[in-house]
């Protein structure tokens, strides 16, 4: 049987990958709604959150045909390697980061709308540029909701499974990760290796929410949001 | 990003060209299979990697959905027509080297049945492979409706995604009978064959995936599995019907 050791290494190996690309991503298209007035706004809006109202297996499926044989990134995927990218564990990084991006959008929009605007601006008059500005400026002011994005972001992608194993199957070694591995486990009646993952999964939940914690407890006073008083 | 994404699949999607072969087979055969693999590396150092669950299941991936299967053992007929209509069967086919049997099953505080039509009277649920998803449910069905009991029984039947699931269904006592191949209950010491569908034999269907990376290196595993002495006692000993292996997957009819 494929050792629980590895279905965990690979299932963090397409949680913080889905998370790489969600978090940028998320940060670019939370910028944009919350401080940029544009046309088709609204459609943004709900693209970005469309992955909430969504079964994941239709979420799985559409990626399918994007990255099989009938889609463009999996006819790119075969020109440069021969073949797509469907039942391989990018697939499931790539399914992974589409369920979490609402979650990173919106901890990062509610910290974004909490950082007062005149402060930009006031950076930007002063000569910083708008990549500047975001770094210096706004990010640390809007730390918290980097914090929360990353971390809601990776242990959704860590528990996806609709998704995961319509794009990505759920081949042992290759694509099959904890929650389709228990699955499986519970589907075959191997009721102890199913607890077993079961736990391991609830050992992860709880070290990334002590990582949270840890990581807002590490706020130093003067790092608060600049227009509220930090308080605790 | 683009930049990005593209490097991460240049660099990695190639790792399926280790070398090491993706066997996609039936749940009935994830035991023997494992244990023949397992046989094989020691004898040649190599290994494989499997894929197991519903034939249809499978057979679906590899066929419409571009699974990157190197080799198939699928049960029955309808899996081997989906890949043979996908054009993806290289070589032949080893037909009717490996046949199974369909059996009833009984788990705990069963009442003794003995025929199919003991099993409607009963209303018991019944575990039993998705039709649409697995040959072993699908051959269930046309047991039931060669008995003229498909109707009455339907409310009974309990689907699941595999015969193994069906197995543990039974196992559990969550269903008091079920309907799997003869080898899956010979697995089981928590479960009673109760009597065998009677003209019901059921033929693997095994070949090599033209166009795959590693399909040379998964027929060398057919082959070996096939004609190996020690690999077919493990099939036998599991209760399957071994014959001959005429024809192993890929071989031009020697």
């Amino acid at each position: 049987m494929n050792s629980d050791i590895s279905i965990v290494a690979l299932s963090l190996q397409i949680a913080l990958v889905a998370t790489a690309v969600a978090l940028p991503l998320g940060m670019f298209f939370a910028w944009l709604l919350v401080r940029k007035q544009f046309r088709g706004k609204f459609i943004l809006d709900v693209l970005v959150s469309l992955p909430l109202a969504l079964p994941p297996v239709v979420i799985g499926y559409t990626l399918l045909w994007l990255v099989g044989t009938n889609g463009w990134i999996g006819r790119l995927s075969e020109s440069i390697s021969g073949s797509t990218l469907a039942f391989t564990w990018i697939a499931a990084s790539l399914a992974a980061a589409i369920v979490s991006l609402p979650l990173v959008v919106r901890s990062f929009a509610a910290a974004l709308a909490g950082v007062d605007p005149r402060l930009e601006i006031a950076a930007r008059g002063l000569g910083a540029g708008s990549v500047r500005t975001f770094l210096t400026v706004t990010l640390p002011l809007a730390y918290r909701g980097v914090i929360a994005g990353v971390l809601l972001g990776f242990v959704r992608a860590l528990s996806e499974f609709g998704a995961t194993i319509v794009v990505a199957g759920n081949i042992p070694g290759r694509t099959q990760t904890v929650p389709t591995a228990i699955f499986t486990r519970i589907s075959a009646g191997d009721t102890d290796a199913a607890w077993r993952l079961a736990l391991a999964s609830v050992v992860l939940g709880v070290i990334a929410l002590a990582i949270h914690n840890w990581l807002l407890k590490r706020t130093s006073a003067t790092g608060a949001n600049g227009s509220a008083r930090a308080n605790r | 990003m683009t930049i990005l994404f593209v490097g991460v699949i240049a660099c990695c999607s190639g790792k399926s060209e280790d070398g090491v072969p993706l066997i996609f087979a039936a749940a009935s055969l994830s035991d023997v299979l494992t244990e023949s693999a397992d046989i094989y590396e020691r004898d040649t150092g190599k290994r494989v990697d499997f894929s197991f669950g519903g034939s249809i299941t499978l057979a679906n991936q590899v066929a419409n959905l571009g699974a990157p299967a190197d080799g198939v053992l699928f049960a029955g007929g309808e899996p081997g027509q989906l890949i043979i209509k996908a054009g993806l069967m290289l070589g032949g086919n080893a037909q009717r080297v490996i046949t199974n049997s369909v059996v009833v099953i009984g788990g705990r505080d069963f009442p003794v049945i003995r025929s199919l039509a003991d099993l409607a009277l009963s209303n018991e649920r019944i575990a039993v492979a998705d039709p649409q998803l697995a040959p072993a449910g699908t051959y269930a069905m046309l047991a039931l409706e060669a008995a003229g009991l498909a109707e009455t029984i339907s409310d009974q039947l309990i689907f699941t995604g595999d015969v193994r699931a069906a197995l543990a269904a039974v196992e559990s006592g969550n269903t008091k009978y079920g309907i799997v191949y003869m080898t899956d209950a010979l697995t089981s010491n928590r479960v009673e064959i109760l009597f065998e569908i009677q003209d019901l034999s059921v033929d693997y269907f095994i070949t090599g995936i033209t166009e795959a990376h590693n399909s040379r290196a998964a027929q060398t595993f057919l082959n070996y599995v096939l004609i190996e002495s020690a690999t077919r006692e493990v099939f036998k000993s599991a209760g399957f019907e071994v014959r001959r292996a005429g024809t192993g997957p890929g071989d031009p009819g020697g």
